[in-house]
């Protein structure tokens, strides 16, 4: 017989040893195939990367020579590299700043919506950008930013806003375009989870806080978003992740589709990585250099993530 | 009894049975080929048929798998699971600068000693040799056999020249003649979009190859002195460079700096811009939207006084076959290409696809005529991109293209660019560890 106690978290008190015993085997025997599915999945693979960022290998044969930590040497000072690395920060930065600032907006704007109807029918018509081909995004994108005949700049001109239109696809603003297509398209899932997490909150706290006369501004802000502390967090690390490993997008956008690879301006690690190890227009082919790079991704992500849950969770926790 | 005589016939039958569906395996030979195109394309189905006809010709058995264009890519994890593939194709540049240069791709000069079946030729006999020539190595080796030809050229409409009274420049001058007449016209010289890369290596390789000549390019790229841009006729091409850009005569469409394919070409068919700098695909690509009072010319890009490099020369940018060193059906494949460059699928080749064919005496579609005409009259030729994007291709993206948008931005001169070259050459190299 198990009795559940709440003390901080949920722990488990046992009546006999017999109980104990049977239930570490049982834990033992179910965390097997999890954990060894992590283990063939996620562990090897990573520690095979590791093994391949030793040596000088296009990929093509087996022929492989050892050069120790060259590969990270070269990492250090390649120009390519660090610009992809500084464009991931700016996704992880600029994208999160912008992508929490809109999806609570619009959290606020849709829990106001008295008709269940028309909460679910606007957060399905934001969603519906990532049900749809990242090519097909990242082409149509690149279409409405076009200089001379795009959508955005036809609009601006019909408005009378010429001094507005741009070359949006130039270095100057390609990696806002860039920002933009991936805000566009993800903005929409956070939605889901915020409005998600505004939901269960228990109306009770909106009912006193209504009969203290605070608005619905008021009580958006001092209710719902501490109370969704925890979604926000978890928000951030997923874009953080997003930001790393985001490729379809980045691999077409700027690129036109043909004839180019993604300009540097707008890759991230995962684009420049995969341009390296398998080359595209460009025959780089570098699979172990292109491992190299891995590493130091995940390592990159693995702090990120471990930064932002570690300035998050300083706060106080609140529960309800 | 009648059970054990049962057992007996039915073993003795699927022995017989097996034996017979090996023998039949071992009578119809196959290879494998990974294609470059992808199903209903034009050229996957000149390709299909011939494959058809090639298997009922030699009772054998043709694996293709239509990969599409990142078949190279597509490749690479086939190699190292061990699984046999014969053949693929792709453009001389892809498959030198992938299965050539990670030295999984066989020899072809074989193939050009092997007769073509059902004419009294060999391959070496009906191929253009201009088509192969600049991918053949110092040591002689040859690693791709060309079924299709593609050569860059300025492109104009005919009409517009005609109405506007301009003849097809021949030389800088005349070019920029061309050019003032076009703005007088509110026509932009040469449509044109730097964040392509294909448009943006254009110019400066062949700058290059215009004054200092082929494989100088090439040459400069792998030194790691940087010494070969101290040479001041890389001043020259700086200076050709940053006349095209907005800050020297302005010769780009407006808008360049943010324009991406296929804008620049659809502005130019669609009369923003008198030119277009682009390879021989580029009429199958505009046809529809040119309209049918567009007539397709060409003309190669201009030549310059006291120059080093050949005025006649033109680029070679083949796509064709390359067998893999360890295939197991080389043999079978080969005979494929052979097989390929009979002269009817080299006309229906130029009939259904509109490319040019590298195979001699067979006609150019009309819109390509003035390209071949370039290529018959040219004396030598060179890789796209003087080869550095297949040889040098982490200096191509690192140095040369960066530094081609400076220029081509105007953000540079011509001196400026010469010693940006110099000292980001030196730079990449201190750099490469491996």
């Amino acid at each position: 017989m198990f009795i559940k106690t709440k003390k901080g978290g949920q722990s488990v008190r046992y009546n006999n040893k017999i109980d104990r015993k049977r239930y570490k085997k049982f834990i033992l025997v179910s965390t097997i195939p999890v954990v060894s599915f992590y283990v063939i999945f996620m562990i090897y693979p990573i520690l095979q990367t590791l093994y391949y960022s030793l040596f000088r290998w296009s990929g093509f044969s087996r022929d492989m020579e050892f050069i120790l930590l060259r590969n990270y040497n070269e990492l250090m000072t390649d120009s390519m590299f660090l610009q992809t690395v500084w464009n991931s920060f700016k996704y992880v930065f600029f994208g999160s700043i912008i992508i929490i600032v809109i999806t609570l907006l619009f959290t606020y704007v849709i829990t106001n919506y008295k008709s269940k109807k028309l909460k679910d029918l606007v957060q399905m018509i934001l969603f519906v950008p990532n049900t749809i081909s990242p090519v097909a995004l990242a082409l149509l994108w690149g279409f409405i930013l076009n200089t001379r005949w795009g959508l955005l700049n036809g609009l601006l001109g019909k408005l009378g806003l010429d001094f507005l239109q741009r070359g949006w696809l130039g270095d100057q603003y390609i990696f806002g375009a860039a920002l933009s297509l991936l805000v566009w398209i993800h903005v929409g899932f956070f939605i889901i989870m915020y409005v998600a997490a505004a939901d269960r909150i228990p109306p009770s706290l909106y009912e006193s806080a209504q009969l203290d006369g605070a608005t619905t501004w008021k009580q958006f802000t001092k209710i719902t978003v501490p109370l969704m502390k925890d979604v926000i967090e978890t928000s951030m690390v997923l874009w953080t992740i997003f930001s790393f490993k985001i490729f379809g997008y980045l691999y077409v956008f700027g690129a036109g589709g043909a004839g180019s690879d993604a300009p540097v301006a707008v890759r991230n690690i995962s684009v420049h990585l995969f341009l390296t190890a398998f080359g595209k227009r460009t025959p780089i082919n570098r699979l172990a250099y292109a491992s190299s790079m891995a590493i130091v991704l995940l390592i990159l992500v693995a702090i990120l993530v471990y930064v932002i849950r570690k300035l998050i969770m300083s706060g106080e926790t609140i529960e309800y | 009894m009648f059970k054990k005589s049962n057992l007996l016939l039915s073993i003795t039958l699927m022995v017989g049975l097996l034996l017979l569906s090996s023998t039949m395996v071992m009578a119809n030979e196959s290879f494998t080929y990974w294609s470059m195109w992808e199903k209903g394309e034009p050229q996957q189905k000149v390709l299909e048929q011939a494959i058809k006809d090639f298997e009922e010709q030699f009772d054998v058995t043709v694996n293709v798998n239509w990969a599409g264009r990142d078949v190279v890519t597509a490749l690479k994890p086939r190699f190292l699971s061990g699984e046999n593939i014969d053949m693929t194709d792709q453009s001389g540049e892809e498959l030198y600068g992938g299965l050539v240069a990670g030295g999984v791709a066989a020899t072809m000069n074989d193939v050009l000693e092997m007769s073509v079946p059902n004419e009294d030729a060999t391959v070496g006999d009906v191929l253009i040799p201009e088509s192969y020539d600049a991918y053949v190595r110092e040591d002689g080796s040859l690693y791709i056999i060309p079924y299709n030809f593609i050569t860059s050229v300025f492109w104009y409409d005919k009409v517009l020249f005609n109405d506007l009274g301009i003849e097809a420049p021949e030389t800088w001058d005349e070019f920029l003649e061309m050019s003032e007449i076009l703005k007088d016209n509110n026509i932009d010289p040469v449509a044109f979009g730097i964040q392509t890369d294909v448009y943006r290596g254009y110019f400066p390789y062949h700058a290059a190859e215009r004054i200092l000549g082929k494989n100088a390019l090439n040459n400069a790229a792998s030194d790691p002195t940087g010494e070969a841009f101290e040479d001041p006729r890389w001043e020259r091409v700086g200076d050709i460079l940053y006349q095209f850009s907005k800050e020297g005569k302005d010769l780009l469409m407006q808008g360049y700096e943010s324009s991406v394919y296929p804008a620049p070409q659809m502005d130019w068919v669609m009369g923003m811009a008198g030119t277009f700098y682009c390879g021989t695909w580029i009429p199958v690509e505009t046809r529809e939207a040119a309209g049918e009072n567009f007539e397709y010319g060409a003309f190669k890009f201009p030549t310059f006084e006291d120059a080093d490099g050949d005025p006649t020369a033109v680029e070679t940018y083949p796509i064709g076959f390359s067998v893999l060193k360890d295939a197991e059906n080389a043999d079978l494949a080969k005979k494929f290409v052979a097989f390929f460059l009979q002269e009817k699928y080299a006309k229906q080749w130029v009939e259904v696809t509109k490319n040019m064919t590298p195979r001699a005496g067979v006609e150019a579609p009309a819109e390509l005529a003035d390209a071949k005409k370039l290529l018959d009259n040219a004396n030598s030729t060179f890789r796209l991109y003087d080869g550095v994007q297949a040889d040098q291709p982490e200096w191509y993206a690192s140095v040369f293209l960066p530094l081609a948008s400076e220029v081509l931005l105007g953000e540079i001169n011509g001196e400026e660019y010469a010693e940006k070259m110099r000292t980001e050459t030196i730079k990449f190299w201190e750099n490469k560890n491996n």
